[in-house]
């Protein structure tokens, strides 16, 4: 099995990369080298061998039905002494966990994440 | 200088107010600020937050509240575990300003331990790699020979703690990125059974062979560190449900859900070996070994029979398979992964693509092409574009299916093993940590280091790496084309059944002796 440059620019439009001519050249080389090795693999006699897609095979893990909070608000005390009324507290609250999910945007207005345009 | 090898004594000084969590502190972060511009083991050093943990604790001292099993133990964390509030970078250029908003369940119980977190350890970008030289931040060098490797993924972890910076440093393992560089700089590491720590907060990068595990100068020093990571988390949905059971039994079982997992971890050398069943791979052993490493692993072998052990062969007739089956199973799982770094939400996002003149520009695909070809690095887009291939339509059933079919025939071969031996005794690596560089040109041969531990995650079963030391004075098992390797550590690697991490910790303890 071998793969050409064609193969390598499809495979950099399927996984979203960007790479230079010499790039692809230098990767063409490397993949092939891999794959080339992953071949043995064609030699193992697979008849009814089922997949092993995980180490642990359990299934259906379950857990109470109940909303956690990934980005913690911080405690009643640190809302500061005005914040007194339940609405306010959840605003204020909202309000954090906004700042702190788009703390670590590329750019943001605040609100939202800003993005290139994605509709002409 | 005093230096702090050990995290119990550490921990038990500590407790008994011999010393403050202050001065262990103090003293950890100047072995590091004289240490670490040579070694390069930490990417960051946190002094101030390390100073206000340190205080923080000996406040609860003062207060005479109940201390943790890691009371003042300072602790190194790789660059790809999440602390809430501190950049976690993979040590990529696509996350080097990231700053979590959420904490790893690790840290959480490390912080409730009452350890101190020191800084970030260096690490091959997004764990990928074996020599810590796929780093944005440059390599780490070997503090036993500053010319070499440390290994990887965790060369900063393993170097942190051989330096003697640190006792202690958390470290993952998808492929062997705890116990290869353990082996390199001559101290402990290891693998848990997969799912026994809870990957929550541990950036991504195989999800099915990922381990979080301890690096530490003594076995008994990991299982302290185990004790305290291990364990259920709801946050983990592969973390297992029976991570703390009796070990009473020395049935050994394929993994299933009705697997005896230890409830504490602990490393108490036996007084003999008398009833071990050790399993000697005898192809491992006749593979391409450095001389060195051979000789140390069958002094080993006469060391554990003379111990009244009984070496039994063991045949393990996928494990050669398994290096092809390990890079095409983790570059899909990979791949996968590493598509949500789009540089929209999180990490970074090109400048660039707004004006380059390539088709679209400016475009939504566009900015994200150009902000994942920037942000990653070259081992990191070779294995997804790897996956990626593997993964695509017309080639998935003769890759990836392959590789995962494969993949339980390595997993049966251990459960076969497991039924007739309680330890599988091995090298950790075919030679001692080799120079900077020395594979940079050749990603399989770079891939080929990993050839003794990549079965374990494959399998998901407990392996331990620890230095044994046999050749050190015998130069004559030397070859003429290695003479400068005679002082470098030397490993072996011991693998157990799944949920039986105490036979690793108990037998380390005892060759250690």
């Amino acid at each position: 099995m071998k793969i050409d440059l064609q193969t390598v620019a499809h495979l950099e439009r399927l996984a979203y990369l960007e790479f230079s001519p010499q790039q692809r050249e230098g990767l063409l080389i490397d993949l092939n080298k891999i794959l080339n090795f992953a071949a043995e693999l064609k030699e193992v006699d697979l008849t009814g061998v089922a997949p092993m897609t995980h180490a642990i095979e359990q299934l259906n893990v379950l857990r109470p039905d109940t909303l956690p909070l990934a980005l913690e608000p911080k405690t009643q005390s640190e809302l500061g002494p005005t914040a007194r009324d339940d609405a306010q507290d959840h605003n204020r609250a909202a309000d954090q966990r906004r700042t702190l999910a788009l703390q670590n945007a590329p750019q943001h207005d605040g609100v939202f994440y800003l993005v290139p345009k994605v509709l002409e | 200088m005093n230096v702090d090898t050990s995290a119990l004594e550490i921990a038990a000084q500590v407790r008994a107010g011999v010393r403050s969590a202050a001065a262990v502190t103090t003293a950890a972060l100047q072995r590091i600020a004289r240490l670490n511009p040579s070694i390069h083991a930490f990417v960051e050093v946190w002094s101030d937050f390390a100073a206000e943990q340190a205080a923080r604790l000996d406040q609860k001292i003062a207060a005479g509240q109940t201390l943790g099993p890691l009371a003042g133990v300072p602790i190194a964390i790789k660059d790809n575990l999440c602390v809430a509030g501190q950049i976690c970078s993979c040590a990529s250029k696509m996350l080097e300003n990231f700053r979590p908003t959420y904490q790893a369940t690790v840290i959480d119980r490390l912080v409730q331990a009452d350890a101190i977190l020191i800084g970030r350890a260096n690490m091959d970008q997004f764990a990928m790699g074996s020599a810590t030289e796929y780093s944005m931040w440059g390599p780490s060098k070997n503090p036993r020979d500053l010319t070499r490797s440390p290994g990887g993924s965790s060369g900063g972890s393993a170097a942190a703690v051989a330096s003697g910076m640190v006792p202690l440093a958390l470290g993952s393992d998808t492929g062997g990125s705890i116990r290869q560089p353990a082996a390199f700089c001559g101290i402990y590491g290891l693998k848990p059974t997969y799912g026994t720590v809870s990957r929550y907060g541990l950036i991504a990068f195989a999800s099915s062979l990922d381990q979080v595990g301890p690096l530490a100068n003594s076995a008994a020093d990991l299982a302290l560190l185990l004790n305290v990571i291990a364990g259920h988390d709801p946050k983990d949905a592969t973390s297992l449900p029976n991570a703390r059971r009796d070990d009473s039994s020395k049935e050994t079982s394929p993994v299933d859900s009705n697997q005896a997992w230890p409830k504490e971890f602990e490393s108490h050398a036996p007084q003999n070996l008398k009833g071990w069943r050790i399993g000697v791979i005898d192809e491992q052993l006749s593979a391409d070994l450095h001389p060195d490493v051979l000789a140390a692993t069958q002094a080993t072998i006469k060391q554990m029979e003379q111990a009244g052990a009984t070496v039994v062969p063991v045949d393990l007739p996928h494990q050669k398979y398994a290096i092809a089956t390990y890079y095409l199973v983790a570059s899909c799982e990979a791949a996968s992964n590493l598509s949500r770094y789009d540089g929209m939400h999180f990490g970074y996002r090109s400048p660039l693509a707004a004006t380059t003149n390539q088709p679209h520009a400016g475009s939504l695909e566009a900015v994200i092409r150009a902000s994942r070809g920037a942000g990653f690095g070259e081992e990191v887009k070779r294995r997804i574009l790897l996956g990626t291939f593997a993964l695509s339509q017309g080639y998935a059933d003769q890759f990836y299916n392959q590789a995962l079919k494969v993949r339980r025939k390595i997993r049966e071969d251990f459960d076969a093993a497991f039924q007739k031996v309680d330890v599988l005794i091995g090298p950790t690596t075919a030679a001692p940590a080799f120079k900077i560089g020395a594979h940079q040109d050749d990603p399989v041969a770079m891939y080929q280091t990993d050839l003794f531990t990549v079965s374990a995650n494959l399998a998901g079963t407990p392996a331990l790496s620890l230095p044994v030391n046999h050749c050190k004075a015998n130069s004559s098992a030397t070859s003429d084309a290695s003479p400068a390797t005679t002082d470098l550590p030397l490993a072996v690697h011991l693998q157990a059944a799944p949920g039986h991490e105490n036979r690793l910790l108990q037998m380390a303890a005892f060759l250690a002796r």
